[in-house]
């Protein structure tokens, strides 16, 4: 950026450099266009959120209002029965500073729905800022950033995660302003950079899977390492004498990096605890390992699964798949620059670009049958349609790249500029035919076409336009398209899952769980994904993880009979007998749950104090009850006052999980697997003090300390950036 | 040095970087399997248009939406089945695309003229573009159907001897109910298209007719209800009169159209206009209609998704 710093007498004034203002109105004016286009989303006249953003919204508010109240949700009792909270491996962000918007906002007077909405579209303006940043810090050149962020904006990322998958943004973001960090690094390595790697490195290890990162970094490194071996060599070189000259700081952020891989990899470690399971329809089936999927999972969330040739042109003003739009403009003008010559980078984003697609469209393709099979890491992940974005800003950034081409080799001879213009012709006619084959081609297609070739035909044989013109004529051609898809978009937008009263607060404790299908919006098959999300009945399967023991008894137990036992929380027994764990008494477990003289079963293998009583009924306390009284309730606590005449068994009928410990009158005791899938604990006669704990220590400060030392990275990097550490660096 | 030199200079083309990619792509693309996940994703929703037209689903025009990208793939790996074509065709009419909708159930017509629940949905589409003329035709084409062709099984001979004779049987019985309910739907809805054009006499005569077909008890009375408003329309009142009391005497069992009569007769003598009455007996029953046996339409569905496109047609 050009300082334009003015001394006067002893004062230093500081002007702001009028390239930044350049900047701010180039990141301003698509930004500008695209709320225009949203107005009613954002005014509340549609509501808009359909797909996963409920339950996204749902997650972030339930940790916010569990945060709220000092505590850091690591066990959702609310969910089957009680259930691991990042189970479902939706890590959504927790430790990115950015999501603190959301309780800001909502402390400012913002209702639920506007204060997620915000932060969706500040996150998504981000992500945008990112790539603005990121194609000048490649091309130099404002108005080439200036166009190549329109386009993203306006394409199937800057209206996706509105409707469908917030996912999207996660994962999008911070591998734009990694590259954009790593880039700047390798150009002239500063602290502010090396910091904003490290940082964008933390939220990718704490965010959703690592791995479309992983995917999208190896192959672009790769493919540059192999096509600018000297550069890259240079590069490295350049940032170990950085590093090993500011060797504390280089410390720092390899202590901050190790730090945030914990979570993932102790995910991965824990998956093969027998006692998670992975949904049949898209685990391998009888393997232990719970978090592999099948390579059917993998084709069904696939880019061919997504959409198809057809989608990308065809009924463009009734279509469902937003996904993969991008203006028309980039493909003729791909087609148009077909003559222009290649660079270095331009291997890259065509390479990058073409073998993440292959990779991304599984069984489509023989490559990624094959490393399925011989990589282990490739059976971890399935949603391959969450590098749309990333495929998206890859094409732009090649497009960008052959625009640049073009305009640098125009023709100077009549032959060439004959031969140019035939080529534009024909491959602008064909496009036509192309689309005519078409069921339905939105009006704008063809006029984009059109204006493509007056514009390339005029530009080869009439006006030496400066480059910035020839950037922003086609940035305004290529928004044609764009401009008539959002309009009729939007409209559609229009969901009624994300209103107010579908996000559901769940903290309190009551002793009884709501019976099935209470508040559930049942009107719609499309909605059986989110039943979850109001369901505390723990019948509906919404989550793609869970825990076995739920799980069998939903397999093995008739229905009325778990109903009826898990309405209530709480039950007292008398007698119990002691079973083989690995027994599978499904007949006696029915008899227990659904009668209630019938005795409790332990399934471990030793118990001290095995008593057998004579039959008495078992007892469920209420609110009013004068044995059991809770004294304290949070998702990973309860602690209770029990009193009872004589050696009870105390049932919590909370899913049993080996990271649950109890302590009785505030020691250690033991925490019986009940009843097949819940927690038990004997209690001696008399009046006692109970607490039933989630979660080690450790947890609890590794996930303070990520959040704290996120929160310092941010300011850290954003003070250097303030700061401007040029000269101090070197 | 030359080839070395034009080497170098083709592979600099952006061209040949596209080349590339096309035949990478053409030469390792699984196109069937391509369709498969993208068929196999979207198979929630082609349940949703049957889900609809059996009244168990509301209107979502999104579902809709995704219906139409699975069943569009789906014509066209199927081009024969004309169900496909004509649930096609009630998708982009529930959208708002009425031409659309329009060539895909006249291509399922082409295709099979005896099943006659599309070109009832034909005939109803015409009527929601205010083509009365056409739609008229088409619901006068249903209406004069002879038994034969009204009984006849749609189910294709082959997939019914798959069935044991009992189900046979159970089927056919099945399908002569859905044929006699859309028959008596296109009565009306001729009416309706008559009615629209003037044609009030035409509107009398098969009203006329048509009581004196076997129908249901509701039908009989907006049969006879239509007949009374041509009359009002084009005679008197006291003919109206005249013609409720004559209803009573023919049809003395049908307690729907004594009510009519009764109400007639009752606000003639009030000396206040019918015309309320006749709203309340009129129906429009302007829904596209789906033949029960979706089954003919998943089996193929189901068979295809199972990788065995052969069996499924």
């Amino acid at each position: 950026m050009d300082n334009k710093n003015i001394t006067t007498g002893r004062k230093k004034i500081v002007n702001l450099p009028s390239s930044f203002l350049t900047h701010l109105v180039y990141l301003l004016i698509p930004l500008c266009l695209w709320i225009i286009f949203f107005w009613p989303a954002l005014t509340g006249k549609i509501f808009v959120g359909g797909k996963d953003n409920p339950q996204y919204a749902h997650w972030i508010l339930y940790f916010f209002d569990n945060l709220q109240q000092g505590v850091f949700p690591l066990w959702n009792p609310f969910h089957s029965w009680g259930c691991i909270d990042n189970l479902d491996m939706r890590f959504m962000g927790e430790y990115n500073p950015f999501l603190y918007i959301i309780p800001f906002l909502r402390l400012s007077g913002f209702s639920d729905y506007n204060a997620f909405l915000t932060y969706m579209i500040a996150y998504f303006w981000m992500g945008g800022i990112g790539f603005y940043l990121l194609t000048y810090c490649i091309f130099k050149k404002k108005y080439i950033a200036f166009s190549a962020y329109s386009f993203f904006l306006f394409s199937g990322y800057g209206i996706h995660f509105l409707k469908y998958q917030l996912i999207d943004l996660l994962i999008t973001v911070p591998i734009i302003w990694f590259f954009y960090f790593l880039i700047s690094f390798v150009e002239t390595p500063r602290k502010k950079h090396l910091l904003g790697i490290t940082i964008t490195l933390m939220l990718t290890a704490t965010t959703y899977i690592p791995f479309p990162f992983l995917l999208v970094t190896s192959i672009t490194l790769i493919s540059t390492v192999l096509i600018l071996r000297r550069k890259s060599i240079r590069a490295l070189s350049k940032g170990i004498a950085f590093l090993s000259r500011r060797k504390s700081l280089a410390i720092f952020c390899l202590f901050c990096l190790t730090l945030s891989a914990v979570p993932i990899i102790a995910w991965r470690m824990s998956s093969f605890d027998p006692q998670y399971v992975i949904e049949v329809e898209r685990g391998p089936g009888g393997d232990s390992d719970t978090v592999e999927v099948s390579q059917n999972a993998v084709n069904k969330a696939s880019i061919p699964a997504m959409t198809n040739l057809d989608e990308l042109f065809d009924n463009l003003d009734i279509s469902v798949q937003v996904m993969p739009f991008v203006s028309i403009f980039l493909y003729i003008a791909l087609l148009l620059c077909a003559f222009t010559r290649m660079r270095g980078r331009s291997y890259i984003f065509f390479l990058s670009f073409f073998i993440i697609l292959v990779i991304s469209s599984a069984d489509a393709f023989p490559v990624h049958p094959w490393l399925f099979k011989h990589v282990n890491l490739f059976r971890l992940f399935r949603n391959y349609l969450h590098l749309f974005p990333t495929l998206i800003a890859l094409a732009i950034l090649f497009l960008m790249d052959r625009l640049e081409s073009f305009y640098m080799e125009k023709p100077a001879g009549l032959k060439q500029k004959y031969l140019l213009s035939a080529w534009g012709i024909l491959a602008a006619g064909s496009s036509v035919l192309f689309l005519n084959r078409f069921d339905h081609i939105i009006i704008s297609s063809y006029l984009t076409i059109v204006s493509v070739l007056i514009f390339f035909l005029v530009f080869i044989w009439r006006t030496a336009l400066k480059q910035r013109t020839f950037f922003i004529a086609i940035t305004v051609i290529g928004l044609i398209q764009p401009f008539e898809f959002f309009y009729h978009t939007i409209p559609m937008l229009q969901s009624k899952l994300l209103v107010n009263d579908h996000l559901v607060r769940k903290t309190h404790f009551s002793y009884t769980r709501p019976e099935e299908g209470n508040g559930l919006n049942e009107d719609h098959s499309f909605h059986y994904r989110y039943k979850i999300l109001k369901d505390e009945s723990g019948f509906t399967h919404g989550g793609y993880f869970g825990l076995k023991y739920v799980q069998d008894l939903h397999q093995r137990i008739r229905r009325p009979a778990l109903q009826n036992y898990v309405k209530n929380k709480f039950y007292v027994y008398n007698h119990w007998t002691i079973v083989d764990p690995g027994s599978e008494p499904w007949k006696d477990l029915e008899r227990t749950l659904s009668d209630e003289n019938a005795p409790a079963l332990i399934f471990e293998n030793d118990v001290p104090g095995f008593v057998k009583n004579p039959a008495e009924k078992r007892l469920s306390p209420d609110k009013d009850s004068d044995i059991l009284t809770i004294n304290a309730f949070s998702v990973n606590r309860l602690a209770a006052t029990v009193e009872v005449p004589g050696e009870r068994l105390l049932v919590y009928n909370d899913t049993f999980h080996s990271g649950w410990r109890a302590l009785l009158d505030r020691r250690p005791a033991r925490i019986l697997r009940t009843n097949y899938a819940f927690k038990g604990i004997i209690i001696p006669a008399g009046r006692h003090q109970i607490e039933f704990i989630y979660g080690h220590p450790f947890l609890y400060t590794l996930s303070l300390t990520l959040l704290g030392i996120t929160g310092i990275l941010w300011t850290l990097t954003i003070m250097a950036f303030l700061k401007n550490d040029d000269q101090k660096n070197y | 040095m030359m080839i070395k030199k034009i080497i170098n200079t083709i592979s600099r083309q952006t061209w040949v970087c596209y080349v590339f990619a096309a035949a990478v792509i053409l030469i390792s693309v699984d196109r069937n399997n391509a369709n498969l996940m993208r068929l196999s994703m979207l198979q929630h929703y082609a349940d949703y248009p049957i889900q609809f037209l059996f009244q168990k689903a509301g209107h979502q025009p999104e579902a809709f939406r995704y219906a139409v990208t699975y069943y569009r793939p789906l014509e066209k790996l199927f081009p024969d089945i004309p169900d496909v074509k004509m649930i096609l065709g009630v998708c982009y009419a529930e959208i708002g695309k009425y031409k659309k909708a329009s060539r895909y159930f006249e291509q399922a017509y082409r295709l099979r003229e005896d099943l006659f629940w599309n070109l009832f949905n034909l005939g109803i589409l015409k009527y929601k573009m205010h083509l009365y003329g056409e739609a008229e035709k088409i619901f006068e084409k249903i209406v004069f159907l002879d038994n034969q062709q009204l009984l006849a099984s749609p189910f294709s001979s082959q997939l019914l001897k798959k069935y044991p004779s009992a189900v046979q049987e159970t089927l056919v019985a099945q399908n002569i109910r859905f044929n006699l309910f859309v028959q008596s739907r296109a009565r009306l809805m001729l009416l309706q298209c008559l009615w629209e054009q003037n044609k009030y006499q035409e509107i009398f005569t098969l009203a006329q007719h048509f009581l004196n077909q076997p129908d249901r008890p509701e039908n009989e009375s907006a049969y006879a209800a239509w007949a009374s408003r041509v009359l009002l329309k084009t005679s008197s009142e006291k003919s109206l009169f005249l013609y409720a009391r004559a209803l009573i005497n023919k049809y003395p069992e049908n307690i729907i159209l004594f009510r009519f009569t009764q109400q007639i007769s009752s606000a003639l003598s009030a000396s206040q206009s019918p015309e309320h009455i006749f709203q309340n007996f009129l129906t429009v029953p302007d829904q596209f209609v789906i033949h029960p046996w979706r089954e003919y339409i998943l089996i193929g569905r189901e068979l295809f998704l199972g990788k065995s496109p052969e069996s499924a047609i």
